[in-house]
């Protein structure tokens, strides 16, 4: 017990208070809002009742550091207070903009969903408690598992007549209403099968197999696997019509490659094959065309063709842009802007959101909490001692910097939008789940590994 | 009235930012220290080891598809057996590195590496090395296990 009480985590305490201080000014600042006489566009903020799920958050980060002071003294400190603050700004942005939004409750959603996440991240810490070896053995369960989680949304979008030129979400209805997209499962399923499958292989993927000519060309038999699985992970997402989903995949399978093997060569086949890959569904499908095709579009024209797809398939990113160009440099202040003109400002649009309340100092200071989170997953990375430990957390901590520059990219029209959750921000319970789920994996790891 | 609510506002809408920027600074300060102190540990062994034997190290310089950093420093002891077997003295887990691949000892005041037999041999200095008879090794010499271009690639030091 002393020796419990010797190893306490202050670092991570100390780094916690200001992420509390913030969930509270947050609050105070939209009790007040919604109390001041006069304001231009009175968005019904939340009341009082507000300050409860803004407790609950604190309480909930809190009770999750002195568990893991318990089971976990010697795991990584920062990590978790990054991906605190982050949810902070989740549940903030919940709770302002659900009652603006006709869904009052949304807050106290976006916090039962933090509660289940964190309940989730202690599980997978508990789960590996020797450590995360063994679950390289059960890799083709994994991809099995992941595979059979997204080929049931795949059937049910099949069966269920949907126009071929829309995007789909792939989100199933649990028994009890309960949404739940299985791709985000899917995503942790196919990191742990390559990182199981590069690390066994390494060797050989690091020594380059024949040449075509004088290209090389990767070993095909240590590569048959992995492409297969890529192949059908893919498939099902084009099926879907999750592109944001596919490109992720795409992104995590090249950058795995290259840190097992350290040889560009594979960035570069992976990336003649993106370029197939996407010139083919670009041909195929109607929605890529028009996402492509609102990426060249200028918002103020007023050339009345453009008129037309402003005000139709580029609605929502305009409005994005107008969202995050009210907010200039410094911002309207949190619940003082506009951001629910944005359609599905709570899901992919949450970016354009925080840039209009927050403004630019914000978002960037919203970004450097990303680069860190990042640094920190890739110093866990270089930090583990077995090649598969390091596969693991590195493309972990990769799917978090993928998604978040596929997001922000496309919010800022910079990138064709894809609607795939910012991490630990968005609103939604499958993403939260995945997301600490992964968290748990990355504390574990840097636990077992550390000296 | 209206106007202090405004400029009290106004103060949360500042502060709530400068929290995010304290916290960064708050990150950088902490990872900074965390650099540092990984550094003079490094320092510290270092010296320390030196000072206490004056043996001599090996350290890598390509570590090959290992879970090994460039860089990073392995002691040697009077006798090193370096291979793919769980018994080695520095265990190397690579197809093409064999069960007892190398052995460096040190005798008459000076380092010797010698082959073990393995498959895809050793080499020093770009020399191939024989196998059951010791070839002398200074410190700064490249000491490279496997095929042709090599697994892992060590320099001597002292």
């Amino acid at each position: 017990m002393l020796q419990g009480i010797h190893r306490y985590r202050w670092r991570e305490l100390q780094l916690l208070i200001l992420p509390c201080l913030f969930m509270l000014t947050g609050i105070v600042m939209l009790v007040l809002v919604d109390n001041a006489p006069q304001q231009a566009n009175r968005v019904n903020l939340p009341t009082l009742d507000s300050l409860i799920p803004a407790i609950g958050v604190i309480a909930a980060l809190l009770a999750t550091h002195i568990l893991l002071t318990v089971f976990l003294p010697q795991a990584d400190q920062v990590l978790f207070p990054i991906v605190a603050l982050l949810s902070i700004f989740g549940v903030l942005m919940a709770l302002r903009l659900g009652p603006a939004l006709d869904t009052p409750n949304l807050g106290s959603k976006q916090l039962l969903w933090l509660l289940l996440g964190l309940g989730f991240c202690l599980l997978t810490i508990l789960f590996t408690r020797r450590g995360t070896l063994w679950i390289r053995r059960y890799k083709y369960t994994f991809a099995a598992f992941g595979i059979l989680l997204v080929g049931i949304s795949l059937v049910r979008v099949l069966t269920s007549h949907i126009d071929f030129n829309s995007p789909t979400h792939d989100e199933l209805n649990l028994p009890g209403g309960i949404p739940f997209q299985p791709s985000e499962l899917l995503k942790i399923c196919l990191v742990v099968f390559f990182a199981a499958y590069v690390a066994e292989n390494r060797e050989i993927l690091g020594e380059g197999g024949p040449r075509l000519g004088f290209l090389p060309v990767p070993p095909l038999k240590q590569f048959g696997p992995l492409l297969l699985m890529l192949a059908v992970a893919l498939v099902l997402f084009v099926g879907l019509r999750e592109l944001g989903l596919a490109l992720l995949i795409f992104g995590i399978f090249l950058a795995m490659l290259y840190l097992g093997s350290g040889r560009l060569l594979y960035v570069g086949w992976g990336l003649a094959l993106f370029a197939v890959g996407a010139f083919l569904c670009y041909q195929v499908f109607g929605y890529v065309q028009d996402r492509v095709m609102v990426v060249g579009i200028d918002c103020n024209s007023q050339d009345p063709n453009v008129r037309k797809i402003i005000l139709g398939p580029a609605f929502q990113i305009c409005q994005g842009l107008i969202a995050i160009g009210t907010g200039g440099i410094f911002g309207s202040g949190l619940g003082l802007g506009n951001p629910t003109a944005v359609p599905a400002v709570q899901t992919d649009y949450v970016f354009a959101a925080v840039a209009e309340e927050f403004g630019l100092l914000g978002v960037m200071a919203l970004l450097g909490l990303y680069i860190m989170l990042i640094y920190r997953g890739f110093r866990i990375a270089t930090h583990a001692k077995s090649a598969f430990n390091q596969l693991l957390a590195g493309g972990l901590t990769a799917v978090f910097a993928i998604q978040t520059m596929i997001i922000v990219a496309g919010n800022l029209k910079l990138m064709p939008l894809t609607g795939i959750p910012l991490p630990f921000i968005t609103y939604g319970g499958s993403s939260l789940i995945a997301n600490y789920i992964i968290i748990g994996l990355l504390l574990r790891i840097s636990a077992t590994e550390s000296t | 009235m209206e106007l202090q609510l405004d400029q009290f506002l106004f103060i949360l809408r500042i502060v709530l930012v400068a929290l995010i920027y304290l916290f960064l600074i708050q990150l950088i300060f902490v990872v900074r220290r965390d650099l540092v102190r990984m550094a003079s540990g490094a320092g510290a062994a270092r010296a320390g080891t030196a000072t206490q034997k004056g043996l001599g190290y090996l350290i890598v310089v390509k570590p090959g598809p290992m879970a090994l950093r460039p860089g990073h420093r392995i002691d040697l002891e009077p006798v090193t057996t370096i291979g793919r077997g769980p018994t080695n003295t520095i265990v190397l887990e690579d197809s093409r590195i064999s069960s007892e691949h190398a052995r460096i000892t040190y005798h008459d005041r000076q380092w010797w590496v010698e082959d073990l037999g393995s498959r895809n041999k050793c080499y020093l200095n770009g020399n191939q090395v024989p196998v059951g008879q010791g070839l002398p090794a200074r410190p700064g010499d490249l000491l490279v296990l496997g095929p042709m271009d090599g697994v892992v690639t060590f320099k001597f030091g002292v």
